[in-house]
Order: C-alpha cells, then sequence, then structure tokens
C-alpha cells in the first residue's frame, strides 16, 4: 500500500516537474519539487502573502507531512487534498491551495533553499528508484514584543487570520500553546540575560519565570480550549528533538541553579503561584546597597576625607557598622539556608569591595602565644623519644647490673 | 550425613554470605556517619574559636581547643588497643593476610577485636590523625564473617543451635574471605574490587564456587551501605546518586601521548613509596625496641596526634591562598583571609579525610596554588610516615592517596603551565588520580585489587590502562628499593606468611634438610601418662602429632585439641564399653578456643589407664617422601594450606615433620 501510493506519489512529481513549470505567483506560493542530479524532491510549502511582510515574519518550520497522511491522500487529486486539510482544520479556510508544483527561483520573497538547510524534513527511501521524498511545510508567526498577560488575547494578537496555520498537523488550539511558550521563555530568557551582570535576575523575572511555568502547566495537563486532547502530544513529543522540552529544561536549571525559590514567598492566587520577595531579601539588598553607597561616596570624595589623610580609612571607618550589619544579616541568612544568587553575588562584591579595593578586613594576628605552643608541641616528640631510648638503656644497664652481681 | 542434610549445608553458606555482607555494610554505615558528623562538630567548634579569635587577637585558643579534642577522642582510640586488643593496631589488612594465609593470628577475630577496632577507627579518623577508614573496615568485615559463621559468641557465652558444621578452620577461613571482600566492597565501594582482593591475598584456597558466593557477599555490602548512605545524603533509595562513588565521578578523558608522563609518574610513585616503606620501617624497629611498655604506647599516640594538629593549624595559618568563597562547597573558613574568600588549606583539613582527596581530585585548576600543595604534602608525608604503625587502628590507603593527589596535581599544574591552551592540560584530576594510584601502588604493592578497587571508586572504566600500567611501574620500581608496607609489618611480626612462590635456588634442598626432627609421635593406644608427658613438654607444644603402631609404622595424625578433649572427656579403654565414642559435634564445640592441659585433672588410677586414639586420628593425613624437594614442600602447603606435613621414609616410618615455621625460616634465613 504505501509503497504503492510512494510510487505514485514519484510519478506524480515527475510529471509535473516536467509538464507544470508553473509562473510564480504573488499569494500563497505552493511546493517543489527539485529535481537534484538522480534525486527528486517534492517540497510542500506554504506561503504568506506579501511581500513586504516577509521581513516582519518569522519563519517558522514544522514537520507536516506523515506518512499516516500520504496513506490518507492515498488516490486522491489535489481536490480532495485542499479539501482534507479544510476538514481538519475548518478555521482556516482561506489556505490549502497546495500543489506539486517545481520550485520557481526567481521572487524575492521565496527565497530558494536548499532543502537540507530550513527544512524540517521527512524522508523516505524508495528501495527501487533511488528517490527521496521530502516534505515540509513552512508556517510563519508574528513576532510581538509585547506579551499580553492574558492567554487569549495573546492568542489572537499573535497569530493574525490571515495566517496559515492548518498545514501540518498541528491544529490551532496547540498552535496556540506553542507560540504561547515561545514568547514567555524568550522573554524569560531576555530578563535573565539583560539583568546577568549585575545578577538581578531572580527579583526581576520572577514573573516571567512563573509564566513559563504556567504555561507550560497547561500544555502538560494537555486540556485546551473546547476541551480538546492531544496537544501535549505533539507539542511535546512528536519529534526526536523536543525543543520545547529542552528550553523548558534551560529555563528551570537556570532558576533552580540559582536557588532563586529561596528569596521568595510562594503563594498561590487563583491557582498561579505568586512570588513575593521575602523580607530578609528586602532588607539585605537594601542594606547592601546602602553599604555600596557609602563606599561609593567616599571614594568618589563627596564626603570630605580632609579629616585624615588615608583616604581608606576614612572608607573603612565610616562604613563599617553598615558592612558588618550586612554582613551579619548574610551570614544570618545564610545559616537559614535561605540564600539565592542575587544575594550571594551582590554580598560577594561587597565583600570584594571591602576587601580587596579599600582594605579593611581586620585580621589580628597574634603570632607569640601561637608560636610557642608550636615550639612546646614540636619539643614534646624529641623528649619523649630521648627519654624512652634513655630509659630503656638505663634500664637494659640496670638488668645487666643485677645479672653480674647475682 | 544425608543428602538432604549435605543441601542444608548448601544453602546454609548461601545464608551466610548475605548475613556478612548486609552486616559488614551496616557497620560501614555506622563507621562513615559517626566519623562525618564527629569531624563536622569539631570543626564546627574550632572554627567558631578561630572566627571569634581572629579579630581578637587570641589564636592560640583555637589551636589549644583543638589539639584537645584531638588528644582527647584519639586517647579513646589508643586506650581500646592498648589494654583491650593490640592485635586491633594498624591497618588489619597485614593480620587478615596472615590470617588467609593459613596462620593462626591469635585473637585477630575475636569480637573484642572487632569492637576495639569499629570505635578507634572512628576516634582516630576523626580525631585528625594521619589515617583512613578504609583497612580497619575490611579487618572488621572479617571479624564480623568469622563470628556470623560460626553462629556464637563466646565473649557473650551465646552460642546458637546454627551453623554447626562451619566450626573448623577450613570453613571459617573461606567465610573470612567474603568478609574481607564485603569489608573492601564497603570501604571503597568496589565489589569486584573485593573479590580480588580476596583473590591476591588468599588465592591459596581459591575455588570457583567460593567465587561467586563472596561476589553476591561483597555486592550486598557494598549495595547495603548505599542504601543507607544515599538516605544519609537525603537522596533515598537513588542507588545509583554519584555522591556515593567514592572518590567522585571522573568524567575526563587522556590522550594517547600522555601515558608516557603517566608512566614517569608511576616511577615518583614507587620512589617515594619505597622511601615511605623505608622511613616507616627504621621507626617501627625504633619503637619496637624502645617503646614498649603500654603506658608509653598511649603516650607516644597523643604526642602524634597533638603535633599533627599543630602542623595541619599553622599550615592554615601560614598558607597565604585564599580562594573566592564557593569553588569548595564544603569549605567556608575564612581564617586569616579577606572577607568572601576562604583558606584553601582548611578544604583539607576541615573535612573528613576522604573529601580532602575529593577536593584534590576534582576542584577545578585554580584553586590549589603549587605552594599551598607543596605546604601541604611534604609535612603530611612524614607525619602519616610517623602514624602508621602506632597502637591505634589506622588505614594506609587515604594517607597514601591524599599524598600521590597532592603531587599527582602539582604534576597536572606543572602540565598546564607548559601548555596552557592545550585541550589536555585542563584537566588536573587525571593527574591527581593517577599520581594517588602511583603513590598507594608504591607503598602497599598490590596489583589487580587495587586497580579495580581504584577504577570502581572512580566510576570511570577508561582509565583502566593508564591505571593498571601506572600501579605494575610503581610496584616494579618500589620492589627494586624494598618490600610492600605490609610484608615488612608482617615480616618484623615475624610471622610465618608463605609468599607466592617458592623460595628462589631451592630446587635442591630436600625433606630431609628441611623437616624437624626428630618428631614426637604418639602410639595408636597409649598410656594416658605417656600423653600427658608429650602435652606438658613445654619444648613440643606442637599442634598435631603423628601416630605410629607398635611397629613404628606411621598410621595417622591427631591433633593436640583432639588428644586434650579425649582426655577431659575421660574417653579410657577401661572406663567405657567398646562403642562409646565422642561425637563429632564434641569437638566442634570446643572450637576454636580450647583449654590448657593444666585444667584436665587425670587421677593417679586414670594415669594407668590406655587411650584407642585410632577412631580419632586422621588417618590419611598428607604426608611427603624424604628425598621431595623443597618447592613441592612448599606448593603442597601454599595450596592446601597446610600446617604440617609429617615426612616418611621408605619403611614408611615417620623420619621428622616438616612446619609452615621449618619453611617459611628456610626462605629467610634458610643461606646461613
Amino acid at each position: 500500500m504505501e509503497d504503492m501510493y510512494l510510487k505514485f506519489l514519484a510519478e506524480k512529481c515527475r510529471s509535473e516537474s516536467k509538464n507544470n513549470a508553473m509562473p510564480f505567483e504573488e499569494t500563497l506560493q505552493p511546493s517543489a519539487i527539485l529535481s537534484e542530479s538522480d534525486t527528486s524532491i517534492c517540497i510542500q510549502e506554504v506561503h504568506s502573502e506579501k511581500a513586504s511582510d516577509v521581513a516582519h515574519f518569522e519563519a517558522f518550520e514544522e514537520k507536516s507531512l506523515s506518512l499516516q497522511n500520504i496513506e490518507i491522500f492515498q488516490n486522491e487529486t489535489d481536490a480532495t487534498f485542499t479539501h482534507m486539510s479544510n476538514n481538519v482544520f475548518p478555521q482556516s479556510e482561506n489556505d490549502g491551495n497546495s500543489t506539486f508544483i517545481s520550485e520557481v527561483d526567481d521572487s524575492e520573497n521565496v527565497k530558494r533553499r536548499n532543502s537540507h538547510e530550513g527544512y524540517n524534513m521527512l524522508a523516505t527511501k524508495f528501495p527501487d528508484k533511488n528517490i527521496t521524498k521530502i516534505s515540509g511545510t513552512k508556517y510563519v508567526k508574528y513576532k510581538t514584543s509585547a506579551f499580553n498577560s492574558s492567554f487569549n488575547e495573546f492568542w489572537v494578537e499573535v497569530v493574525p487570520e490571515t495566517v496559515n496555520v492548518a498545514e501540518g498537523r498541528v491544529p490551532k488550539e496547540c498552535m496556540k500553546f506553542l507560540f504561547a511558550f515561545s514568547n514567555a521563555t524568550s522573554d524569560f530568557i531576555d530578563c535573565a540575560v539583560t539583568n546577568a551582570r549585575p545578577l538581578h535576575y531572580c527579583q526581576k523575572c520572577a514573573e516571567k519565570y512563573v509564566k513559563v511555568q504556567e504555561i507550560y502547566k497547561l500544555i502538560f495537563k494537555d486540556v485546551s480550549e473546547g476541551g480538546m486532547k492531544g496537544c501535549k502530544e505533539l507539542i511535546l513529543r512528536a519529534d526526536n528533538i523536543q525543543v520545547v522540552l529542552m528550553t523548558y529544561d534551560f529555563v528551570t536549571s537556570i532558576w533552580s541553579k540559582s536557588t532563586c525559590d529561596n528569596c521568595f514567598n510562594v503563594s498561590y492566587k487563583n491557582h498561579t503561584k505568586v512570588y513575593n520577595v521575602t523580607k530578609e531579601a528586602k532588607l539585605l539588598l537594601k542594606k547592601i546597597n546602602n553599604t555600596m553607597d557609602c563606599f561609593r561616596d567616599f571614594a568618589s570624595g563627596i564626603f570630605p576625607s580632609n579629616q585624615t589623610s588615608d583616604s581608606n580609612s576614612t572608607v573603612c571607618t565610616m562604613c563599617i557598622n553598615l558592612y558588618c550589619d550586612a554582613n551579619d544579616l548574610y551570614d544570618q541568612i545564610e545559616r537559614d539556608k535561605l540564600l539565592c544568587s542575587d544575594l550571594i553575588d551582590s554580598m560577594n562584591y561587597t565583600r570584594l569591595d571591602w576587601g580587596k579595593k579599600y582594605n579593611c578586613t581586620i585580621a589580628v594576628i597574634d603570632k607569640g602565644e601561637v608560636w610557642i605552643i608550636t615550639a612546646i608541641v614540636c619539643f614534646l616528640p624529641i623528649m619523649f623519644y630521648v627519654g624512652a631510648w634513655l630509659c630503656k638503656t638505663k634500664c637494659l644497664c640496670h638488668s645487666q647490673v643485677v645479672e653480674t652481681e647475682s | 550425613m544425608s543428602h538432604r542434610q549435605w543441601k542444608c549445608i548448601q544453602i546454609q553458606r548461601w545464608l551466610i554470605c548475605v548475613l556478612i555482607g548486609i552486616t559488614t555494610g551496616l557497620v560501614a554505615v555506622i563507621i562513615n556517619i559517626s566519623i562525618i558528623q564527629l569531624t563536622e562538630l569539631k570543626m564546627k567548634i574550632v572554627t567558631q574559636a578561630i572566627e571569634k579569635c581572629v579579630k581578637s587577637a587570641c589564636l592560640y585558643q583555637p589551636l589549644l581547643i583543638w589539639i584537645t579534642i584531638n588528644a582527647g577522642l584519639v586517647m579513646i582510640a589508643a586506650l581500646l588497643t592498648v589494654f583491650v586488643a593490640p592485635v586491633a593496631a594498624g591497618s588489619g589488612i597485614p593480620q587478615i593476610k596472615c590470617f588467609l594465609n593459613g596462620v593462626k593470628v591469635p585473637n585477630v577475630v575475636r569480637l573484642k577485636t572487632f569492637f576495639t577496632k569499629v570505635v578507634g577507627i572512628i576516634a582516630s579518623v576523626s580525631g585528625g590523625l594521619a589515617v583512613g577508614k578504609e583497612g580497619p573496615m575490611i579487618h572488621a568485615g572479617a571479624v564480623l564473617a568469622a563470628g556470623i559463621s560460626q553462629g556464637r559468641s563466646i565473649t557473650f557465652k551465646l552460642t546458637f543451635p546454627l551453623f554447626e558444621y562451619f566450626r573448623n578452620d577450613r570453613e571459617k577461613r573461606d567465610f573470612v574471605c567474603a568478609g574481607a571482600a564485603a569489608g573492601v566492597a564497603a570501604a571503597f565501594g568496589a565489589p569486584v574490587g573485593g573479590v580480588l582482593f580476596s583473590l591476591e591475598e588468599a588465592s591459596s584456597f581459591w575455588n570457583q564456587a567460593l567465587t561467586w558466593r563472596i561476589f553476591l557477599c561483597s555486592i550486598l555490602s557494598s549495595y547495603s551501605l548505599n542504601f543507607f548512605m544515599s538516605l544519609y545524603h537525603h537522596h533515598g533509595g537513588d542507588l545509583a546518586y554519584p555522591g556515593l562513588i567514592n572518590f567522585g565521578k571522573f568524567e575526563g578523558t587522556y590522550e594517547g601521548f600522555e601515558l608516557p608522563i603517566f608512566f614517569f609518574m608511576g616511577v615518583i610513585g614507587g620512589l617515594l613509596g619505597a622511601l615511605f616503606n623505608a622511613i616507616n620501617h627504621k621507626i617501627t624497629i625504633f619503637r619496637n625496641k624502645y617503646v614498649t611498655i603500654r603506658f608509653l604506647k598511649v603516650v607516644e599516640v597523643i604526642i602524634v596526634s597533638v603535633v599533627s594538629a599543630t602542623i595541619a593549624f599553622m599550615m592554615m595559618f601560614l598558607s597565604a591562598q585564599c580562594n573566592p568563597l564557593g569553588q569548595d562547597i564544603n569549605v567556608d573558613l575564612q581564617f586569616l583571609c579577606e572577607d568572601g574568600q576562604y583558606n584553601t588549606m582548611a578544604s583539607l583539613f576541615f573535612t573528613p579525610p576522604e573529601d580532602s582527596v575529593k577536593s584534590l581530585f576534582h576542584d577545578p585548576l585554580g584553586s590549589f596554588q603549587p605552594l599551598t600543595i607543596i605546604i601541604f604534602v611534604l609535612p603530611y608525608f612524614f607525619v602519616a610516615c610517623w602514624t602508621y604503625g602506632l597502637q591505634v587502628p589506622s588505614g594506609l590507603f587515604i594517607p597514601a592517596l591524599l599524598i600521590g593527589a597532592a603531587w599527582g596535581r602539582l604534576i597536572g599544574i606543572c602540565m598546564n603551565a607548559i601548555c596552557p591552551d592545550c585541550l589536555w592540560s585542563q584537566d588536573v584530576a587525571k593527574y591527581a588520580l593517577i599520581g594517588a594510584a602511583a603513590q598507594l601502588g608504591g607503598t602497599v604493592r598490590m596489583t589487580i585489587s587495587l586497580t579495580v578497587i581504584l577504577i570502581e571508586a572512580t566510576g570511570n572504566i577508561s582509565y583502566s590502562l593508564p591505571l593498571m600500567t601506572v600501579l605494575m611501574i610503581a610496584k616494579w620500581v618500589g620492589d627494586f628499593f624494598n618490600q610492600g608496607i605490609y610484608d615488612k609489618h608482617v615480616h618484623l611480626a615475624k610471622v610465618p606468611i608463605l609468599e607466592w612462590e617458592p623460595p628462589p635456588l631451592s630446587i635442591n634442598i630436600h625433606a630431609r634438610e628441611v623437616m624437624g626432627t626428630p618428631a614426637v609421635t604418639v602410639r595408636e593406644v597409649c598410656l594416658v601418662k605417656d600423653i600427658c608427658r608429650v602435652l606438658s613438654d613445654p619444648h613440643n607444644c606442637h599442634s598435631g602429632y603423628p601416630v605410629t603402631n607398635e611397629e613404628g609404622k606411621f598410621r595417622g595424625f591427631v591433633l593436640r585439641s583432639q588428644l586434650l578433649i579425649l582426655l577431659k572427656h575421660k574417653v579410657f579403654m577401661e572406663r567405657s564399653g567398646p562403642d562409646d565414642r565422642l561425637e563429632l559435634a564434641v569437638f566442634r564445640d570446643s572450637y576454636p578456643r580450647y583449654f590448657p592441659l593444666s585444667i584436665v585433672n587425670v587421677s593417679e588410677d586414670e594415669q594407668r589407664c590406655h587411650i584407642d586414639i585410632r577412631p580419632y586420628l586422621n588417618p590419611a593425613p598428607y604426608t611427603i617422601s624424604e628425598r621431595a624437594s623443597l618447592p613441592r614442600i612448599f606448593r603442597l602447603f601454599r595450596a592446601l594450606g597446610l600446617r604440617h606435613l609429617v615426612v616418611v621414609n621408605d619403611n614408611f616410618e615417620v623420619v621428622g615433620i616438616v612446619t609452615r615455621k621449618d619453611i617459611w625460616k628456610w626462605g629467610h634465613h634458610g643461606k646461613s
């Protein structure tokens, strides 16, 4: 069955590539058969409508035809093919003009690509004729900069009605999830990287992290609007790369490696997590900021440092209370195991400034007594062994004397 | 014995092995957790004192606190060892080796030895001596095995009607083999290494069925340890938790051209190991000669612990290297460093010694400066030398690994300095590991078991080639200078242990020249008086006697213990009927502690009675012709675990008897 159909498709590809040198049309520009040396490749492709829009659209590829689809389309004409796709995705009315044509490579908005490079492809070798069939669908996704908190609003904005999402096997409901997840993660990563130095992403990006978690949870629960099931399978486990899972793991690993959760009180409101910065973290950050302000003020000479000749000593004496305050609080939070990387990093740099830059660390070394103890201790074994040796030889002498006497 | 009983005994063997495995694992858990907790507690106290005193000029206080705690802990170990069970001193591996070789080492598998060993090792490791817990764990496993397989404890006067069949030396030795394997498995997380350890040290009485049982035993031991340690580390039930790998997981790789560097390190390891052994040998001789009073032995241990603590403190005090907090997750002692930094030397002393080894292996490239390592390794080498052989339970593996890992890391840093941008020189862990292996191999001179132990403890099979070659080179280089440290201590104790091979150039030596003569014999039917005379003669306190008939022909062999039991139960021909025989169980029951002759009361009347030994003697003992060569005798002893061999002439008359000591003397002093 399958083989028969594939043969049929291949034949069709060939005949059409010969006969059907279809000119480029402005609107939907469907797929192609490229003849590359001895291999025929069929590519099914959906394009956007306007050339000017292409710049604002981001290519989004999705595996489309699987062998199951091929079986469905067996012995069908192009018309039924369109009909079928409309049946599967009834909402997208104006797509589906897919036909098999040879690729036309002379327009600016249909960029000819090497089929190995841009498409996520399904390839089946034809055992007898040495033909590879590849199908790939190109999706487009509107790039939004603003993230709307409401999931549905987001969807409306992201996918314009005109965009063809029906090709391939992922229904619109599932695509909603995918787009939402994509935006949430990219927002979070954007936030984390821009706040990486100085390290503040725990405080700044908590909201975005929660968003990623929520959308992932929605996907994972596998309930979309209208009670439709199966999105989880399609999104998370559809291919061998599993980009969504990888991305999710990456985001959570950033968060957990930085132990960010330690700095927040997590509460639930309407089944969503709400992150509130803990009292301690707020207080410590405030204290660290005060200390740093103190350092900066003295270093930049805002406060007159002419009371003493050495400006550093002024920093040390003036800021010591602030610094010790912050240091003590930090130690206490550390004991309670409530540190997150924001706090650790801020404190580390404060301490480095204190020690390295201003040389304020006090370490009173008392060499005298320590050295005396060491000397005594070093003397002990010598005394012991000499004593043992002396005792033994003396005892031996003594016993020898006793023996000779007796 | 019926077929069914035989089956039952086979099943009991397996059951005992299961029990040995699990209990050894449990004991290892107790030792591990106690050491971790005690060290943590001690270091917490010292750290608090240091933190207080760095700012108020009283650094002598933490030093004194540290010295006091260490001395106190170590004193417990020393007192126990000196006054309760002196055989528990040292690593225990030489003793177990002797036991498995067929030598009867007094007290080595007694319960009090076990107790001393376990408590002592916990105290001495957490007391900061330069010792490890591995050797004592092996000893502890062996004692457990000996105890469990006998189904009773003589100390507590507890006798269960279980496992009676195994109450003899041969069976016990098999189980001790299993126990030692379980001990290795628990100490290093190396079940296969454990089996091979038993094979290497006890290969004389090896058989294949035993191998499989021992493997079960060591697997159980290692995994029961892992199970409980995973609970302790809050990864309950996760048996593959990487924190359970003994030396941490090694993931790096190596290039072919690095092998010559590794070989060179093997040579260094052999040289340093030989130096270690030589120094330790001299110290031990001095100790045996001059430090003989028990009280002085305890004092010596305390002095060593005080010096160790002071050296450690001074190293941290003088070490100038500070690193930003977080490079070593275990340690955050600031000491004299700036705020936000920790003293790198503290990561070697403020943790249990195993964690120090892990730090040297796995901490990133910049975390130890070369100077810090040199300051650390030089004093530590001599302190470790000085410590081994003290009257406390003390393992040798961890000190050797620490020394080796330190200089190995130093070589790694040199390599990195030579080629700072090369990919292969970024990973110092492999150099530290190879250095550790070379040092250990050069010191203890074990071969296959050590290789496999290291492979398993690092969780990386791809290092097997460098590890094996390095250990081989280290052994060869070391053997060029002196013996391995365990053999040295066995010899210093004058134990008649038999090597793998017969003494060289002994093919022309015959039994006539080796044997002890004349042999003390008893008659098949003889007077009680004669037996008493033979047994009480202080010059022949042998453990067995050849039995002859009236014509002087050799009829069999009877053990001293058997004669004693016969006397005690008064199995005299005149007093009992012809069918009254002692049961085999009676002989088994008094194993392994026999009473002296003095408690047997034999009246004047009884002296004139006769004893018929024929029902009890061994009618077919191993014998050898007086013309047999020494290598042949040696192989009989080595392969069968014999203790004595009767030499007969052509007329089947007893001409002499060869004992273990006769052969041993020939091997070591025979040429004179």
